[in-house]
């Protein structure tokens, strides 16, 4: 099997735009993984660098957090691909979650640049291996964009149609190898638009509305490739990704052009977040992915297919029960209210 | 028998003596009554005249409108038959006989006027009535005496002469003026001095050229002239009071003696009318006059009309004097030419033995000739019945007795028992020829107009141009209008963005952010300062929290609202542009005012125009009340985005109430509580941003709302189409400056016609109403 001895290795390809806070979903998505298999003998934990990397990440957090006021920016971003891995695990075997981060400007050809083309290469053949493609959606960018050229903005910010192209490539493959497909839009920084986790004003609907427009192209991309396949699943799972902090306000800035700006010369978003007392992370929603996961998992096994899925499944036997019982476990479980099924 | 006569034979005489009270109470009734008819009288004489002065400025309206080559030959021959109508005659005649009328009410007195021809003894007949001699009434054998006929008046308080005196002015008018005419002379001189200069002889080839009845009155003009000296003093006009044994010179002619002197004294030239009141010795009847008529054989050139007017106004009945001497004892061809005048004088009046009493004056006459006369009356005037015509009564002038019995008793016991009916005679035919003269008159004024109306095609083109150009500006305006709620609907309701809008929210965010970074105007150490000593009065954090959260939703809302001013801009852009519109089809109207003013102006021109317009000032009026303003419009929308700047909020999970910020008494919790404010607020300011936003187009909405309603209301309602007429009449040459000045030239002399046609008949109605 691939990964580490002992292990099976399911691959995740994340597809998003630079600071789109894909970092703190990994982060949030553990978090929440570890409450959904608190009291099992199933453990998840990051492994290797990744546990020194969700380590900064929280401490990052912490620091902003204490000081009251939270900028996303704060954050680093990722300057080279990095494969977070999370091991679930039941005596030190069992199934290793590894999730391809790169850096954001990378989905760019332009901001990439030539000398990344292997290292993009290889990150563009982890993606057609990923049975989930994970699209991180920074809500505040598509909900706060009121005018004309901040929506034009958010959707270049979103970098939609470089991450169609990918998403089709992915679909593509998926397609071809006949293996099941699991697509889903993970609005992060969801605290502000949601009443359900500490906020006192609910714009899920409205969230919902934007998402789904703005990811339309991607969407239709994917279904188009996968027509007539039956293992094509699209869902949606807004995520608190700190779940105590709310939009404070956001500024849409004109990029310093020396006066060659038009009107349509792309601005530059930064938004303020107020920190909900006491200043509590408390993530929301991530852990409806991990249980998307397991039920693609095992909705693949029920449908006797072959391929990866079914090999994973077989693999989960013997001493590996438990950890087979826990999948079918969290695939039965609740994915919460947020999340929907497109 | 002439028209008006009525033949039934005049009561016999009585001769008894007369009852004085029955008579004095019958005439004081009877000029009592005149004066009650008096002010009706002087109504419909000044109708009458207002008649005719309206028929007066028709005549001039109908000369005008023929004297334009426009006018129409039909309307020309419409003319000339409402022309040949001779209404304003008809109405002269009309005036005439209510000037009669009004002066027949309007004696205070019984007028019986004295008449005959020379030398019959009319004279002595009014010594012996009025108890004068010849100082007063002279008398002459031979030849005429009275030069100035005097009116004597019963008076028992009075015994005096007035002597009305000519000016110059009307001694030329009405003495010389009467004698050049005969003449065939040029007009008399115009001065007293001129006429003093001119010798006042006829030039000898005039002279030649005249009969001999006219030679004797060049004769007497010349004598007017060479008595000047004797007379001018007395050209003053005024009347003077005369001791009645002064008043001969003042009445009568020169005598024979006087006539030889080098300058004639001919005082009574002056004289213009002689004023007797004395008490009548026999007959005590107030309000009984004489009036002693001319000679009627005597009378001067061209004075015969004159004088039947004068008969007319002056007198109720005549004494046609007759004296049966030898050669004059008959019915003579001067006595039927008398009564013919006298007739004329009649009037209205039935009867002629009402009017005139053929007196036969027998004193001292032989029998023979007294009988030769009576029997020549009865003949040739009576028809060989005494009385047909006229009644005869017979007397000796000269015995004041006589008179009173034989011939004054009977005819004032005449006049108790018949001036009653004399006057509703004369009153009667007044009505009758009135009426008659009013129907012409209407008819014709219709027929005049109802000729305008159908000839006149100019008024209807005018009308006609008027109402296409009024459909013409409805159509425009319609179009324009359309135009702008067109482009206010694209506006509102295409997504272009309202960069002013934009930019207007921007700026009240940005301030807002400032002010928050500021320390809310105070300064953030100032504002901790504060925040601090009433936490550490109140021991609590929870009111200064609260009251500080009030404050800066209050705060945020302020700056919000200053976007108003941009709603102002907008709203008036919108005046500008539909005020521009109107502008554009209005003509002059607007006299070079805009925008609001303009709107303003309008909706006072068409409330206080002649044919007011209340639907489109309406329409006008209501878009002059469009008002957007942030708090009415806006705020309701954006008031869900402060609801987080209270104190205490609702938890959505769990429905309690949790209290935003809580913090400790000190210096570090009121900065805490700064910070918290301060992020509360911005969020806020950030949502109400986003919320202003995204309800960007509501003022393009609203405008868009505003044009349209108006352009329904002013150009669609239902009283629209009838309202732009009337606008368009109202205001016409403001509208259409000098469009229709042309027509107006045409059409003012016929609109002047129709107009004058409208005021006759308005005078005619109001006659028929009275």
């Amino acid at each position: 099997m691939n990964g580490d001895e002992g292990n099976i290795e399911f691959k995740v390809a994340i597809l998003g735009p630079r600071r789109v806070g894909k970092t703190s979903l990994i982060t949030a998505l553990l978090s929440e993984s570890q409450k959904l298999l608190a009291g099992t003998p199933v453990s998840i934990a990051p492994v290797g660098t990744t546990e020194a990397r969700i380590a900064q990440h929280k401490n990052d957090l912490r620091g902003s957090l204490l000081a009251g006021e939270f900028h996303p920016g704060a954050l680093g971003g990722t300057q080279a691909p990095f494969t977070f891995t999370l091991a679930m695990t039941v005596n030190k075997t069992g199934i290793v979650w590894a999730i391809l981060d790169y850096p954001g400007g990378w989905l760019d050809a332009r901001t990439r640049g030539s000398e990344n083309d292997s290292e993009w290469e290889r990150c563009r053949t982890w993606i057609s291996e990923s049975s989930v493609l994970l699209l991180p959606v920074d809500a505040s960018v598509l909900m706060e964009a009121t005018l004309k050229r901040e929506k034009i903005t958010a959707q270049h910010l979103l970098q939609v149609g470089q991450t169609e192209e990918l998403a089709r490539e992915w679909a593509k493959g998926r397609a071809v190898a006949k293996q099941p497909a699991l697509l889903v839009l993970a609005p992060v920084k969801c605290e502000s638009y949601f009443n359900d986790n500490g906020g006192l004003v609910d714009k899920n609907e409205e969230l919902y509305r934007r998402v789904v427009q703005a990811y339309k192209p991607v969407i239709d991309a994917v279904r188009q490739e996968m027509a007539g396949s039956t293992g094509l699943s699209v869902q949606y799972h807004p995520v608190d990704t700190f779940g105590c902090v709310e939009l404070q306000a956001a500024e849409w800035r004109p990029i310093e052009t020396n006066g060659s700006g038009t009107d349509s010369t792309p601005l530059l978003f930064s938004a303020t977040y107020i920190v909900r007392p006491p200043g509590t992370p408390n993530p929301r929603g991530a852990g409806g992915i991990l249980i998307s996961i397991c039920r693609q998992i095992v909705e693949a096994q029920s449908g006797k297919g072959r391929g990866f899925l079914a090999e994973m499944w077989a693999w989960l036997t013997g001493s590996k029960r438990r950890l087979r019982q826990s999948v079918e476990d969290l695939s039965k479980a609740d994915p919460g209210s947020r999340v929907r099924m497109l | 028998m002439e028209t008006g006569e009525v033949a039934d034979v005049a009561p016999e005489a009585p001769r008894e003596r007369v009852n004085t009270r029955l008579v004095r109470e019958a005439i004081a009734h009877v000029i009592a009554r005149r004066r009650e008819q008096l002010p009706l009288m002087e109504a419909k004489l000044e109708a009458w005249r207002t008649l005719d002065r309206r028929l007066g400025d028709l005549d001039a309206a109908l000369e005008d409108m023929l004297l334009h080559p426009s006018t129409p030959v039909e309307l020309r021959a419409s003319v000339s038959d409402f022309r040949h109508r001779d209404l304003r005659q008809r109405v002269a005649e009309c005036v005439s006989k209510l000037v009669t009328v009004r002066g027949r009410m309007s004696r205070s007195t019984v007028n019986i006027g004295v008449s005959g021809q020379a030398r019959v003894g009319k004279s002595t007949l009014l010594q012996s009535i009025a108890g004068l001699g010849e100082e007063q009434i002279p008398t002459g054998e031979g030849i005429p005496v009275t030069a100035v006929r005097s009116r004597i008046f019963h008076s028992t308080t009075h015994a005096r002469a007035t002597v009305a005196l000519h000016t110059f002015a009307t001694f030329r008018q009405n003495v010389l003026a009467p004698y050049h005419r005969e003449l065939a002379l040029a007009e008399p001189p115009d001065t007293l001095d001129a006429f003093r200069r001119s010798n006042g002889a006829v030039p000898e080839e005039t002279l030649a050229k005249l009969a001999p009845s006219q030679r004797t009155l060049a004769k007497r003009l010349r004598d007017m002239h060479r008595a000047l000296p004797s007379y001018e003093g007395l050209l003053v006009g005024g009347e003077r009071e005369i001791p009645l044994p002064e008043l001969r010179s003042y009445v009568a002619y020169p005598s024979k003696e006087q006539e030889d002197e080098t300058i004639v004294p001919r005082p009574y030239l002056a004289v213009r009318d002689v004023r007797i009141e004395c008490a009548f010795p026999r007959v005590d009847v107030d309000g009984l006059a004489l009036i002693d008529l001319p000679g009627l054989g005597e009378l001067a050139a061209g004075a015969e009309e004159h004088h039947v007017v004068g008969l007319r106004h002056e007198v109720d009945v005549v004494l046609l004097v007759k004296r049966p001497v030898e050669g004059m004892a008959y019915w003579s061809e001067a006595d039927g030419k008398a009564v013919d005048l006298l007739d004329r004088a009649r009037g209205a009046i039935k009867r002629r033995w009402d009017f005139v009493f053929l007196v036969s004056n027998q004193g001292g006459a032989k029998p023979s000739l007294v009988d030769a006369m009576l029997g020549s009356i009865r003949r040739d005037v009576n028809e060989g019945e005494d009385g047909r015509h006229y009644q005869v009564l017979g007397c000796d002038a000269r015995d004041p007795r006589s008179v009173y019995e034989d011939l004054l008793a009977p005819v004032l016991e005449h006049l108790a028992n018949r001036l009653s009916v004399m006057d509703s005679e004369v009153l009667a035919d007044a009505v009758e020829q009135t009426r008659s003269a009013r129907e012409q008159v209407k008819i014709g004024v219709n027929d005049l107009l109802a000729a305008v109306r159908e000839h006149a095609p100019e008024m209807q083109a005018a009308s006609e141009e008027l109402w296409s150009r009024v459909s013409r500006i409805q159509k425009d305006l319609a179009v324009d209008l359309g135009d702008l709620v067109s482009e206010l609907l694209q506006q509102a309701r295409v997504s272009s963005e309202d960069t002013r809008f934009i930019a207007a929210v921007m700026s009240a965010y940005e301030r807002a952010k400032v002010c928050v970074e500021d320390g809310f105007g105070v300064g953030k150490e100032a504002w901790v300062e504060e925040v601090l000593r009433t936490m550490r009065r109140d021991k609590n954090s929870t009111p200064v929290a609260a009251r500080e959260l009030n404050r800066a939703r209050v705060y945020i809302s302020e700056q919000f609202c200053e976007i108003d001013r941009y709603f102002d801009d907008r709203v008036n852009e919108l005046w500008h542009q539909v005020s521009a519109i109107l502008a554009k089809h209005l003509g002059t109207l607007f006299a070079g005012v805009t925008g609001i003013a303009a709107l303003k102006l309008l909706a006072k021109l068409l409330d206080e125009a002649s044919e007011p317009c209340p639907t489109l000032s309406t329409a006008v009026q209501n878009l002059l009340k469009l008002e957007i303003r942030y708090r009415s419009h806006l705020h309701p929308r954006v008031r869900r985005c402060l609801d987080t700047l209270n104190l205490e909020v609702k938890d959505p999970e769990t429905g309690e109430v949790r209290t935003q910020v809580t913090v400790e008494t000190s210096q570090q919790g009121a900065e805490m509580l700064q910070k918290r404010i301060s992020q509360l607020v911005q969020q806020a300011a950030w949502q109400s941003r986003k919320a202003l936003l995204e309800d960007a187009n509501t003022v393009a909405l609203v405008l868009h709302a505003a044009g349209e309603q108006f352009e329904d209301s002013f150009i669609r309602s239902g009283d629209s189409e009838r309202e732009f007429l009337r606008l368009g009449r109202s205001y016409r040459d403001e509208i259409w400056p000098g469009v229709f000045s042309g027509l107006d030239a045409k059409n003012a002399r016929i609109a002047k016609v129709r107009r004058e046609c409208k005021g006759t008949l308005s005078a005619v109605f109001a006659m028929e109403s009275d």
